[in-house]
């Protein structure tokens, strides 16, 4: 997947390098400016688990959108949550998108607000039930996210992981809060 | 003289140490005894050790009591035990080993929550096994049934040969082979039918019970909560029946301890054989079958409450004051409540996820 931030970071950088040749004189400050501009780009690609790169995360949502039933139920984990329900076969996933994809338009235009990562304590967020205590104290899944977007049909509440070949996948859903 | 008497309590006292410790010690290994082994996988199949841990199902892996299998929709598996019992799961479906206890001996519990396994049975040691859905359970001798569970909390027994009593709500009917009997949450067996080998497409009477409740989901809703308080119901009768068995038991290991300060190590375990170990079984029995109906209740809650709401919360995502929906949500959360207050507590954390 090619990400905006590190196409135009890219162009940046060879537009930098050709600038150097042309004047000495600043060619190393340019080429450390450059380098710093790619750690800087590096760093923040490695140190950020792909469910928390917003970039990653708007993918998901856009995916999510435009996919049908059966590619939005294959970015949905199981076991994955609604609400305060925890769901446990795919077979839920796939009747869930099916049902949603009949109301159109539901992530069409769909803002991302936050990212932050999700920690046991946030059980309360989608429900003050043990079951939903117990699936954030104990299974939670890789590098669990919680996203809130703002779409046409209200505020929602997404529960995003990171472990399919660098791509987030949905875990949860409460809303429209 | 005086030592020689210490010395043979000590060996009789270690002896029936011994076999108490053996006899505690069967109980686990009892139930390690009756694994399922899976002998065929197709597709997505996945075990449920509990605490959130699934792994994929590979040929040769067990399934052990308290663990599921997990078929996905182009999955199917086969499991054998022993040389007597082979399982089918078919895909979809959800499959859970357990245990319960009746007449004072334990007794398997398989328990097909949604979709459809077919069992055979051949040779049945001990007790039979309790083939359980989320609306009825059945005793089986000599058997073939399929035994489907559809996504309203129906099921439907079908018996291909032998026969399987078949009880729900305190109503009992006995199906013969190439008989079969449907059902519903909350009710009585329906009546039986005659089934002609191939005659039941169990997929399309799956989507039937689907599209009843999709159409009146307050009443299936309603269905649900009359099954679900009979399990409430059986729960709370059972609890003060295993809190008395445990007291009595703390009891007399109590006695047990000062017989041996004063009658010495051979009397204590006299007393133990006679007095403790019949209560240790008793508060063993009583606490696995409390278990048993808290995780049906549990089951029922997770498994087909949970796939009601999500298909009418995604269903009504764009209408979600509608009436039908709003009806829906109120018995639902009746039941949730009855739930968190009522069952929770008699589960551990590994058994909610």
């Amino acid at each position: 997947m090619i990400f905006p931030g590190k196409k135009g970071a890219a162009l940046t950088i060879a537009a930098a390098a050709k600038k150097t040749e042309a004047a000495p004189v600043i060619k190393s400050g340019v080429t450390l400016t450059a380098a710093a501009v790619l750690l800087l780009i590096f760093t923040g690609c490695s140190s950020l688990p792909v469910s928390q790169r917003s970039s990653s995360v708007e993918s998901l949502v856009y995916r999510l959108h435009t996919g049908d039933a059966e590619a939005a139920a294959d970015l949905t984990d199981v076991p994955f949550l609604l609400d305060g329900e925890i769901l446990m076969t795919e077979r839920d996933a796939r009747l869930m998108w099916e049902n949603l994809k009949k109301a159109p338009g539901l992530l069409a235009d769909a803002e991302v607000l936050s990212i932050t990562p999700a920690v046991p304590a946030d059980y309360t967020k989608f429900s003050d039930s043990s079951d939903m205590r117990v699936f954030f104290e104990r299974a939670l899944p890789e590098n669990p996210t919680l996203v809130e977007i703002e779409t046409s049909f209200g505020r929602f509440l997404l529960l995003v992981s990171g472990k399919r070949l660098g791509i987030p996948v949905l875990a949860g859903m409460k809303g429209p809060i | 003289m005086m030592k020689k008497k210490t010395i043979l309590d000590a060996r009789t006292g270690l002896r029936a140490g011994i076999i108490a410790a053996l006899a505690m010690l069967m109980l686990p290994l009892a139930a390690w005894a009756d694994d399922a082994l899976f002998v065929y996988t197709e597709g997505e199949v996945d075990v449920d050790h509990g605490y959130g841990k699934r792994e994929m199902a590979i040929i040769g892996d067990p399934v052990r009591t308290g663990e599921s299998v997990i078929t996905g929709a182009t999955g199917f598996a086969e499991l054998e035990r022993g040389s007597s019992t082979s399982i089918t799961v078919q895909p979809d479906t959800i499959f859970t080993l357990e245990q319960t206890a009746s007449e004072g001996e334990e007794r398997e519990v398989m328990r097909c929550t949604l979709g459809s396994v077919a069992y055979r049975f051949q040779m049945i040691r001990g007790k039979e096994p309790y083939l359980v859905t989320p609306s009825a359970a059945a005793g089986v001798r000599g058997t073939e049934v399929t035994v489907t569970a559809a996504d309203d909390g129906s099921s439907l027994f079908v018996v291909q040969s032998g026969s399987v009593e078949v009880e729900a709500q305190g109503s009992t009917v006995t199906l013969e082979a190439d008989e079969g009997i449907e059902v519903r949450p909350g009710e009585a067996p329906g009546e039986k039918f005659e089934v002609k080998r191939g005659g039941i497409d169990y997929s399309e009477w799956r989507e039937a019970r689907r599209e009843a409740f999709i159409e009146d989901p307050a009443a299936a809703a309603l269905a649900l909560e009359r099954r679900f308080n009979s399990l409430v119901a059986k729960v709370e009768e059972l609890a003060p029946i295993y809190a008395e068995s445990k007291r009595w038991l703390e009891y007399e290991r109590g006695q047990m301890k000062e017989i041996e300060i004063e009658k010495g190590t051979e009397a204590k375990w006299a007393y133990y054989q006679e007095n403790v170990f019949p209560l240790e079984v008793e508060s063993h029995n009583a606490f696995i079958t409390l278990k048993y109906w808290a995780r049906s209740a549990l089951s029922l809650r997770r498994f087909v409450i949970g796939r009601m709401y999500v298909s009418l919360k995604s269903s009504y995502i764009d209408d979600l004051e509608n009436p039908n929906f709003l009806e829906f949500l109120n018995l639902y959360n009746r039941i949730l409540s009855a739930y968190e207050e009522k069952i929770i507590s008699r589960l551990t954390d590994a058994e909610l996820i």
